[in-house]
């Protein structure tokens, strides 16, 4: 797994202090990849409802506010890519809070591997 | 949008410790990859 940001690194360093997270990070502070992969940007989805309600409530169970740095219209998205750099899935974020279901990522990539 | 069958766009990105990571490379040495683009760090 490969996890993409394009905030300061200091950001992304405490990110994966406080999350556990051991994947790789990169930067793509020109988010040039963001563009390559047609990731949209939208202040209306980002901040909907539903993602200020879900701040709510990271906030109230002790999760830090770090402030925001960089672009926060920018949406999500996740890409399951094989050895051939061939998409098997593409979910972009209708907003913040909207990832795909870990076990769809794993159910891809198990019949991945079993090619 | 990208779609599933589409061909990946390749790219070089730096890590934490400053190294280059590539796309293809890791491809290369067989693995599939999940990739995973995330928002604002706030």
């Amino acid at each position: 797994m490969l996890l993409i940001a394009f905030g300061p690194r200091y950001m992304g360093e405490a990110w994966l202090k406080e999350t556990g997270v051991s994947f790789p990070l990169l930067f793509d502070p020109e988010r040039q990849v963001y563009q390559a992969y047609q990731l949209e940007r939208s202040l209306l989805r980002s901040w909907n409802l539903n993602t200020i309600w879900t701040y709510i409530r990271l906030l109230a169970s002790g999760r830090k506010w770090r402030g925001i740095k960089g672009d926060s219209a920018q949406l999500g998205a996740d890409f399951v890519i094989d050895r051939e750099a061939v998409i098997w899935s593409a979910h972009y974020s209708r907003d913040p809070t909207d990832r795909p279901c870990p076990q769809q990522i794993l159910d891809i990539l198990q019949r991945l591997q079993s090619q | 949008m990208l779609r599933i069958g589409d061909r990946a766009p390749d790219f070089e990105l730096v890590d934490l410790s400053g190294c280059p990571v590539r796309l293809t490379s890791i491809l290369r040495d067989g693995a599939h990859v999940v990739l995973v683009f995330l928002r604002h760090m706030g």
